[in-house]
């Protein structure tokens, strides 16, 4: 009986962890091998979702990888790079002045994501009314369709941006960690302010810094709302990365087969992620 | 301090004003929108008004099967959120303590997966989630959404939690034992109310996660009369019709509002399990 009491205590859990993670799992494997629609039934139709992708039946996927390329290393750069210069930047501008910005840059964690992709949508307007067709309109320019200008810039920006908070936070408590008489030293020497940046503040803070360039390569590989309702991937393909092109596929193009497949690619990618970089992540013993 | 130090300052401070402006803008045109009869076209309200918020607390829409005002859908994002929270103040409450307090078989393994779950994006498991649900006959109701967004919160919830047990002194635990108590009265009656700060910051954080959700009601959820306030600020964008920012506006903030003020309430606590499990 006593035996029992812990599982007892873990086993919602552990339901949870079986109705959600292994069985969705395993399911994905099932339905990517199924020629499954609208219908959630589907008949044994072997690889030939995979062919599929691979072959040239698909037309779009090879500009769909490079959108996801792009949008990964564009979304990371912005947030890696956002996040540094704003935890430095407030750190060096003192508690008043420095809280301050990162009170305003706290803003984007606090607003919804609907919310978020508004205020996107609201500023690249097509129409008179949009914020920077405003600003230009002011300026004696015409208005722009910003959106379908480029989409992908936006989404990339808008995406990187959100990621921005989260960084700063971490990095500014890491940098805040730094011992001064180690920075200090690195002036007397008379280091330059991009040398102590690069040779001294890298280094020491290599570990929470791989850590979110790692947690924000798995976020943007997988979410895709916020480009679903700013471009909703378009106009045709032009903002579609493979996540978007997995939902889009499922739940508009209702072919749940061939989505699961492009979903299992996504598990594949994120689990290689996840256990290429365990120790990165935070997955040693005791933390 | 040297002049050159002086400078220096100024100009961070420069390009930090660049570039929290534009997003200072954006927050900032969003209030003013909402009290402004037309749409924005100067930096300030030109003629002020509260034509929007009263638009918003007034009858919605006529057609059938659509909210026909706002408090039905505020209704469903609470429930929604709400159930969020508790299902997960129980999940992440007995596991915490389980994972923290008592040896089990298979406890090691337990953890680890955990950790990788923390990780593991379950938004890749839309389609198979879909399809479970389908099975479970949930599709289309508020369990659903709750049951997946508690999956994915829990993860988390249950390190935050598992930390403050952790802090409790052993002591009160063997004393509570001496005098009898079953698991479970030790649990609920000793063991709960000493974390209770970890529970707020779980709960609020798994609330704020359901108010917040998007995709899981957009995928899972079908009925207008079933929307909560995220899709129906996402209805009024997407619509057809022509847009009025002026309403827009009022409805994202009046959506924003309180989780501005949760977050505020525990951002202390937020730091503390951001960093949780990275190697600190």
């Amino acid at each position: 009986m006593k035996r029992l009491v812990p599982y007892f205590f873990i086993g919602p859990l552990l339901l949870f962890v079986l109705l959600f993670y292994v069985i969705p799992a395993i399911s994905t494997f099932y339905i990517s091998v199924t020629d499954m629609g609208r219908s959630l039934k589907g008949d044994f139709v072997g690889i030939s979702n995979f062919t599929r992708m691979f072959s040239l039946e698909d037309p779009v996927i090879g500009r769909v990888l490079l959108n996801t390329v792009l949008y990964l290393v564009g979304a990371i750069t912005i947030t890696i790079l956002g996040g540094m210069l704003l935890a430095n930047a407030t750190i060096s501008l003192g508690t008043k002045a420095g809280g301050l910005f990162r009170l305003i840059w706290f803003l984007p964690r606090v607003t919804p994501p609907v919310v978020w992709a508004f205020l996107w949508i609201w500023a690249f307007d097509p129409t008179k009314f949009g914020l920077l067709n405003m600003i230009f309109g002011r300026l004696g320019f015409p208005s722009r369709s910003w959106i379908s200008l480029y989409p992908m810039f936006i989404v990339v920006l808008a995406n990187g941006i959100l990621g921005i908070p989260y960084t700063m936070t971490i990095l500014a408590a890491a940098i805040g960690n730094i011992p001064s008489e180690v920075l200090e030293a690195g002036t007397m020497d008379g280091a330059s302010g991009w040398q102590i940046m690069l040779k001294i503040k890298v280094p020491l803070i290599w570990w929470p810094l791989s850590f979110l360039i790692i947690w924000h390569c798995l976020s943007f590989l997988t979410t895709f709302q916020y480009i679903l309702m700013i471009t909703g991937g378009g106009p045709f393909y032009a903002s579609t990365p493979l996540a978007l092109y997995t939902y889009n596929k499922a739940f508009q193009n209702m072919e749940l087969g061939y989505g699961s497949a492009l979903a299992l690619v996504l598990i594949v990618l994120s689990l290689t992620i996840i256990l290429g970089f365990r120790k990165i992540l935070g997955f040693s013993r005791g933390s | 301090m040297t002049i050159v130090q002086r400078w220096k300052k100024i100009t961070l401070g420069a390009i930090l004003l660049v570039i929290s402006v534009p997003l200072l803008l954006l927050y900032v045109w969003l209030l003013f929108n909402s009290i402004n009869a037309r749409p924005l076209f100067s930096l300030f309200p030109t003629d002020p008004s509260l034509r929007s918020w009263f638009r918003l607390f007034a009858k919605l829409s006529e057609s059938p099967g659509k909210p026909d005002s706002v408090f039905p859908i505020l209704g469903n994002t609470v429930i929604v959120a709400g159930g969020v929270m508790f299902l997960n103040l129980f999940v992440c409450g007995m596991a915490g303590y389980a994972i923290s307090r008592i040896a089990f078989r298979g406890k090691e393994f337990l953890m680890s997966s955990l950790l990788i779950l923390k990780a593991f994006p379950l938004l890749i498991l839309l389609i198979a989630t879909y399809f479970v649900l389908f099975y479970l006959r949930l599709l289309n109701t508020f369990l659903s959404v709750i049951l997946a967004r508690t999956a994915m919160e829990m993860v988390m919830g249950t390190w935050i939690i598992k930390g403050f047990f952790d802090d409790i002194p052993r002591e009160i635990e063997d004393a509570a034992k001496i005098d009898g108590s079953s698991w479970i009265t030790l649990w609920s009656r000793i063991m709960i109310p000493l974390v209770r700060p970890g529970l707020l910051a779980v709960g609020i954080m798994a609330f704020i996660g359901g108010w917040s959700d998007f995709i899981f009601v957009y995928t899972f959820i079908f009925d207008q009369s079933k929307w909560t306030l995220s899709v129906f600020l996402y209805s009024l964008i997407a619509s057809q019709e022509s847009v009025d920012y002026n309403f827009l506006s009022t409805v994202s903030l009046f959506y924003m509002f309180p989780m501005i003020l949760m977050y505020g309430f525990i951002q202390k606590g937020l730091t503390k399990g951001a960093l949780g499990g990275t190697g600190k």
